[in-house]
């Protein structure tokens, strides 16, 4: 391939990347995007007859700066957001010069320009897209940096900077420079170039000053968990496959039922087809000996439950069924832990506050005898606030008297959640009817009587509040799919939930009226676009974790866990090494895997230091032939210091051997001897007599060893 | 620059995607420092030096640089050749690719700034690639001697007329290149024609044709470089330099005399250079010249004196109150 040509591929190739990585997260609006992709495939046509033109680079210098000033007219008069204004510059900067891609030094522009929207791109995205474009770079760097040092050169040896002349574009044009090998060679470079930049990245102090933080990037919208919820609003997002929650069981268990039900808010007051939540100063939330207390601290048999949880635009912390408390680690600031700040309301609505734009790590220790249990007190004024109703609702109370039949307040609403799941009468289905002016629930109940779950747990809260028991609407995730690669049940936005909470025999208690149908309408959970999806979260969740939440305390506890494998790889005392097999455990085989690499990544620097000590070393000793006798005459020289005979700079051999001689020393001839072998092979090419010389510098050092006062 | 700039933004924001991108950029560094050793690792090299040069007049040295690593090319190498009295060196030889065991040569041209032996120690092999971002640097000890003779400047009819040179007739005249003496082995300098090509095929060397000469055409130069005490350092300067111009001088006439068939001899204060015959090539009068030093006057031997054979003599004079351009017509 031509170098001039494959140079131009690899440049756009880079550009593209670049441009890709502007207009990750949503700044770039979808028309600038346009126009910036229109841009960059018409400038493939523009050539030399074009660019070469008079006036050319004019028209373009007077097209940035009315670009320029238009971007800050926006910015001023318009209001148009800063960023969104600066990508829309840097990207057209970049197409510019995809225009005028003339000489070496353009390109160098051009590549410049690129890594400048990698570097922007960090505070438009965190996502796995950033993953992919930032490989896609480690892959295409070594070629583009390659191609456009060697095009300079070219240019500089075969023309001028400015005009590369016509031998210069006669070698551009050659084949034989760059070839197939060429192009697997410097692909080849990304494997050390990826280890390196791993090993940098894991080593470089995260000791975060956080003058210029840009704070948070924002989160993913899910309908239900904000300050009220429509009925309908839940249904629509049932086929969501996006995992929002992902939760990891320390011991590896799934959970008992099939399914984690994790609770996210609730409502208390219903109106109008609304749900809404009556307005409470919100209470911080401390912990207290480190875990955030829900009903008790861990003990001993109670399971821990990891949760990742994408950053929502609700900073709704979610809590298990049957937890019992959770343990929110600190953030690490400025090199310090901060803790995290949580806040409470009533209902059990649970929040953090110092979202940044980051997943939420915590664990939740669940105990079973806490389950569908609730630990929220219930104080005689807030009786009334959840058996609010919207109006007398005379049908739905008698059919509520109805079908409760007599008992007590648990078993009342236990028949009534039995006849909305169980009975039949109703089915559960994504579609609903137009109800028009009329009360959704009353359709619900007496005429469609089809609905997804918001509709079975309005029903049921309503119907509990006719019947006397207080009762609040609920909002949160149940369901959880085995993710095999990262190891871990993926909760995603289809699993959002709907259900009931109860105030019975002293405590709210769980009911959940959604038939079991409700489970075979979620996100697909077989076929390869599942597998390719389930892949896919795995490599987020990593990328997540190990990349963007990568913090000083992890960078502490990895390099420990490295030392202690290093320990146990040299046979450390049995407590270390007990601890090291107790720390692999907990962290797995990528724990292993880390180590490894470490391992490797020493190794090759190792091996490659070893390398130049010995290309320095023969440069020194000279030619192969006479390194034998330079090694000879350096031993003769270290016997001799040692004895107090050092050689001086400025001496030669044979004048050296000469003071010797002069000083007394007894051993004199053997140094003279082995001068003149020295001499003979270095300058000569004469045979060393190696054994015989060996043995005379025996005598050398044997006589060094004597007392010289003797 | 942008690496220690995005290193700050990573440290001032913790974030860690600008850790990434600055790790990446650390990476090219290492990488690119790494790849060039690679690149300079089993270059060997070799230097061809001319037969002769002048000084003050540019003449070409031949690098020959060879890959002799079995699967690795090696790109963009710049070699710099250093004379061990030169301060910088030039960058003048560019080795786009050379293939894994494959050779390839290159000239640059170079100027010597004066007369006398010229070492070389050191070739300073460097390159950049592949990434334009380290450069890397080996220097391989490669000696050579190469003898720069005095300045050669063209001596106009007037000049060579006060050196009795312009008497002879240089050319159609029968026997004056003299006849065929007999063959010896071709010397640096020798002119083509005079090869025995029969003979230099016949022995597989290149053998000259020597020729007998007239005792009538014979020129000795006298040139005294012996140095007067100096009241100053100018004064010393000035001295030196109507000495080179001197020097120069000589071997220009000496040039201008060989090839009107002239023989020509120098002497100088102690030697005497050896007599070279018309037709031969001038180099001993130049090696004689190119070694040439002055001596301090207190110490120095007699003045040099004229043969008492036959054949014209001339002084050079070494005379610091004349300038260069004003000494060949004094």
């Amino acid at each position: 391939m031509r170098l001039l040509t494959l140079h131009a591929t690899v440049s756009y190739l880079l550009a593209g990347l670049g441009l890709l990585a502007l207009s990750l997260g949503s700044e770039l609006p979808p028309v600038s995007a346009l126009l910036l992709g229109m841009g960059y495939v018409g400038s493939l046509w523009v050539g030399p007859r074009i660019w070469n033109r008079s006036g050319y680079t004019s028209f373009w210098n007077a097209l940035l700066v009315a670009f320029l000033a238009a971007q800050v007219l926006r910015g001023f008069v318009f209001r148009a957001p800063v960023l969104t204004l600066g990508v829309e510059f840097a990207g057209f900067l970049q197409v510019s010069r995809l225009f005028h891609r003339r000489s070496a030094r353009d390109h160098q522009h051009i590549q410049a320009l690129a890594f400048l929207h990698l570097i922007a791109a960090t505070v438009l995205s965190t996502g796995l897209d950033y993953a992919a474009v930032f490989f896609g770079f480690v892959l295409v760097t070594p070629w583009m940096l390659a191609l456009t040092h060697l095009r300079a050169e070219i240019e500089r040896h075969y023309g001028t900077p400015d005009e590369p002349g016509p031998r210069a574009r006669q070698v551009l044009q050659s084949r034989r420079i760059v070839g197939p090998g060429f192009l697997l060679g410097t692909a080849a470079l990304a494997l050390p170039l990826f280890l390196a930049t791993a090993a940098f990245f894991l080593l470089f102090p995260r000791v975060g000053m956080g003058f210029l933080s840009f704070g948070d990037i924002g989160g993913r919208r899910v309908a239900g968990f904000g300050g009220d919820v429509e009925l309908g609003d839940f249904g629509v997002i049932r086929a969501d496959p996006t995992v929002v929650v992902r939760v990891r069981p320390a011991d590896g268990v799934g959970p008992r039922e099939g399914h984690y039900r994790l609770r996210g808010t609730s409502f208390d007051h219903y109106e109008g087809g609304r749900w809404s939540r009556t307005e409470h100063r919100p209470q911080p939330w401390g912990p207290m000996l480190g875990y955030h207390v829900l009903q008790r601290r861990p003990r001993d048999g109670d399971r821990e439950l990891e949760i990742l949880l994408d950053p929502l635009e609700e900073a709704v912390v979610f809590v298990p069924d049957g937890a019992v408390a959770l343990k929110v680690p600190p953030r690490v600031a400025n090199a310090v832990d901060v803790p995290r700040q949580l806040q409470q309301r009533p209902g059990l609505d649970l929040r953090y506050l110092d979202g940044d734009g980051l997943p939420l790590r915590y664990l939740a220790y669940v105990s079973d005898e806490a389950r569908g249990v609730l630990p929220d007190p219930l104080t005689a004024e807030d009786i009334a606030t959840y058996l609010q109703l919207p109006g007398p609702l005379r049908r739905v109370r008698e059919l509520a008297l109805d079908k409760a039949g007599a008992g007590t307040p648990r078993e009342r609403a236990r028949r009534l959640e039995a006849w909305l799941r169980d009975s039949g009468e109703f089915v559960y289905s994504l579609e609903m009817p137009d109800t028009g002016d009329r009360d959704p629930l009353e359709v619900f109940l007496f005429e469609a009587k089809r609905g997804h779950c918001e509709y079975f747990s309005t029903a049921l809260a309503v119907m509990l509040r006719t019947i006397g028991v207080p009762s609040r609407n609920v909002t949160g995730f149940v369901g959880g799919t085995w993710n095999a690669y990262g190891r871990y049940y993926a909760v995603s936005q289809g699993d959002a939930h709907s259900w009931v909470e109860a105030w019975v025999d002293g405590a709210w208690e769980t009911f959940d009226p959604t038939p079991a149908a409700r489970g075979e309408m979620g996100p697909g959970q077989g076929g390869w676009l599942a597998e390719a999806r389930a892949l896919l979260d795995a490599l987020r969740t990593r990328w997540s974790e190990d990349v963007v939440s990568y913090d000083l305390r992890r960078q502490v506890s990895g390099l420990r866990r490295f030392y202690l494998w290093l320990r146990a790889l040299r046979g450390a005392e049995p407590s270390e090494e007990a601890q090291a097999s107790t720390m692999a455990r907990r962290n797995g085989a990528a724990g292993r895997g880390w180590g490894l690499a470490a391992a490797l990544l020493t190794l090759s620097i190792a091996m490659l230091l070893a390398l130049r000590w010995r290309r320095r070393r023969a440069l020194a000793e000279g030619p192969r032939a006479t390194r034998g006798a330079t090694r000879l005459y350096a031993s003769l020289e270290a016997a001799l210091r040692r004895r107090g005979l050092p050689r001086p700079p400025g001496r030669t051999p044979k004048e050296h051997a000469a003071s010797v001689e002069a000083a007394g020393f007894e051993a004199a001839d053997a140094v003279h001897e082995i001068t003149e072998a020295y001499l003979a092979a270095r300058y000569g090419g004469a045979e060393l007599d190696l054994p015989a010389l060996k043995r005379r510098l025996r005598d050398v050092r044997r006589a060094c060893r004597r007392d010289p006062e003797r | 620059m942008v690496t220690v700039g995005v290193g700050l933004a990573a440290v001032n924001t913790g974030n860690n995607l600008l850790y990434l991108v600055l790790g990446l950029m650390l990476s090219l560094l290492l990488v690119s420092g790494t790849l060039s050793d690679v690149a300079l690792w089993r270059v060997r090299i070799s230097r061809r030096l001319p037969h002769h040069a002048f000084a003050q007049t540019p003449f070409v040295v031949e690098l020959t640089l060879r890959n002799t690593k079995r699967r690795l090319p090696s790109y963009a190498l710049e070699v710099e050749d250093r004379a061990l009295d030169e301060a910088k060196g030039e960058r003048s030889c560019f080795f786009l690719k050379i293939s894994p065991g494959d050779s390839q040569a290159a000239t640059y041209r170079r100027t010597a700034p004066r007369r006398g032996w010229q070492r070389f120690g050191t070739v300073t092999v460097r390159t950049r690639y592949p990434f334009g971002l380290i450069e890397k640097g080996r220097s391989l000890p490669l000696a050579g001697d190469l003898l720069v003779y005095p300045k050669l400047r063209a001596v106009d009819a007037r000049t060579l007329h006060v050196f009795g040179v312009g008497e002879e007739t240089p050319s159609r005249c029968a026997g004056e290149r003299g006849e065929v003496w007999g063959v010896r082995e071709y010397r640096s300098g020798d002119e083509a024609r005079s090869i025995h090509w029969f003979r230099s095929a016949a022995t597989d060397r290149l053998v000259v044709r020597e020729q007998t000469s007239s005792t009538r055409s014979q020129l000795t130069l006298l040139l005294d470089q012996a140095e007067p005490a100096h009241v100053d350092d100018d004064a010393r300067e000035r001295w030196h330099r109507a000495f080179e111009d001197a020097v120069s001088l000589t071997a220009s006439v000496a040039d201008a005399a060989l090839r009107r068939a002239i023989a020509v001899e120098v002497r100088v204060r102690g030697a005497i250079s050896p007599r070279v015959a018309p037709g031969a090539p001038p180099d001993p009068i130049f090696r004689f010249l190119a070694l040439l030093t002055s001596v301090s006057a207190a110490v120095a031997p007699p003045p040099p004196t004229a043969p008492t054979s036959a054949g014209r003599t001339m002084r050079v004079p070494v005379d610091p109150a004349v300038e260069a351009t004003d000494r060949e017509v004094a």
